[in-house]
């Protein structure tokens, strides 16, 4: 049996891939970008992406979810990009010298918490975490995305989930 | 691997998000959709919009710079830079009914100018004078413009303006920019024009409402080389390429 988030070809499975997708793709820029408002814009720009390009979209070569995740990852990529060229000196400075995180952590809501956890890890451990968890990837997806072998993703994995549940029961 | 809390502190999906996502997507357009998360961002917005101004701007600049017609100085000569397209005028009406001008011999115009003119001492092959059918314009005497031409028997021909100024003013040539340059007459800077727009057509001139088509610089259409001396302003010109530039600039030296 198919999955019909691999066929979205025809318009009319458009709005059940759609249902399918929307939350994957946005939990994803959640855990990448620790911010969900930013998160909503992020999934848009991607959808809208997938929907000028699912003309050009061959089922032949990549399931479908791999084709939307690799436009969410340019997405992402473009969007850490701007980030970085727009932030101005002085805001690094003040980022670099901020965090009073456990203050922070204490009156945050969950995932406002999780953010902050989560901005502690390695921009390829946070890019995992995203993939495994937001993006409901198997290992070896995501290791075929990230060009890493799955026994590596599996092991960058568990040491970055281990690292935040601690910090997670700690913090908590 | 106890990875719950990584599910349970992520937020919940706002449906109106989804929805208003949803629709957006399906909205039957006629152009290409605008990115949702740029019009989303008024800051972003506004950057696009000040980048497509500038752009704009910039194009227009670029546009204005390389298009609009220009004036250089070339001793006492005026370049005119203009578009390697034209567009010549729609006419209409009846044809102006222009005084003809006058024909006289070349030993009666050469006595009726009113300044010394040189004339060459050497012309490519072939080339003749047409001693006895001169047009002298516009009116006179005295004469303050005289046209000569060469003739070669293929019927090719040059032609000389001679004219005597006052004041600062000598005259001014055209040419679209890249199709003249500088060259040195007895001494003197001059200018040397490579090309020429086509003439109109046959129903352009025949048939007055006739919408004339946009013409192209050619530079294979002739030279005029014109130089200034003794207050007196030379033009020599060919229709095509029968004379290479060199001969050109070779018989305006021999002028005595």
């Amino acid at each position: 049996m198919r999955n019909s988030s691999d066929h979205p070809g025809e318009e009319d499975d458009w709005r059940s891939v759609y249902e399918q997708m929307l939350p994957r793709v946005y939990y994803f820029f959640c855990y990448r970008v620790g911010d969900d408002c930013l998160a909503e814009d992020l999934t848009a720009t991607t959808f809208e992406k997938a929907w000028r390009g699912r003309k050009r979209y061959r089922k032949d070569r990549a399931g479908f979810s791999s084709w939307l995740f690799g436009i969410a990852r340019h997405v992402a990529a473009d969007y850490f990009r701007l980030r970085k060229e727009d932030l101005p000196l002085d805001a690094v400075v003040e980022k670099a010298s901020d965090p009073p995180v456990e203050e922070a952590v204490q009156r945050a809501s969950d995932f406002e918490r999780l953010s902050v956890l989560l901005l502690r890890l390695a921009n390829q451990e946070r890019e995992l975490i995203s993939l495994k968890y937001g993006a409901d990837l198997t290992n070896r997806q995501i290791a075929h995305f990230v060009g890493l072998s799955e026994t590596n993703v599996g092991t960058i994995l568990y040491r970055a989930v281990n690292k935040l549940r601690a910090e997670w029961e700690t913090e908590g | 691997m106890n990875d719950r809390f990584l599910y349970q502190a992520r937020p919940k999906i706002r449906d109106e998000f989804a929805d208003s996502l949803y629709a957006e997507l399906t909205r039957p357009r006629t152009s290409l959709p605008r990115p949702l998360a740029k019009i989303r961002s008024r800051s972003t917005a506004l950057r696009f919009m000040g980048l497509l101004a500038l752009g704009l701007a910039i194009i227009a600049a670029c546009a204005y710079h390389v298009l609009r017609p220009t004036y250089r100085n070339v001793g006492d000569i005026w370049v005119y830079e203009i578009s390697v397209r034209y567009v010549p005028p729609l006419l209409s009406g009846h044809p102006a009914t222009a005084e003809a001008p006058t024909r006289i011999p070349l030993s009666d115009a050469l006595a009726m100018l009113d300044f010394p003119l040189q004339l060459p001492a050497w012309t490519p092959d072939t080339f003749e004078i047409y001693s006895n059918n001169q047009v002298i314009a516009p009116s006179g005497p005295p004469y303050r413009t005289i046209f000569f031409y060469w003739a070669n028997p293929e019927g090719d021909s040059i032609l000389l303006v001679a004219r005597r100024f006052e004041g600062d003013y000598a005259g001014q040539v055209s040419g679209p920019r890249g199709s003249w340059r500088q060259v040195t007459i007895h001494g003197h800077p001059a200018v040397l024009v490579c090309g020429a727009f086509p003439p109109p057509s046959a129903s352009e001139v025949t048939l007055p409402s006739v919408q004339p088509s946009i013409q192209r610089w050619d530079d294979t259409l002739g030279l005029t080389l014109v130089w200034v001396e003794d207050n007196v302003f030379y033009q020599l010109e060919t229709t095509g390429d029968y004379i290479p530039s060199r001969d050109l600039i070779r018989m305006a030296d021999s002028f005595e």
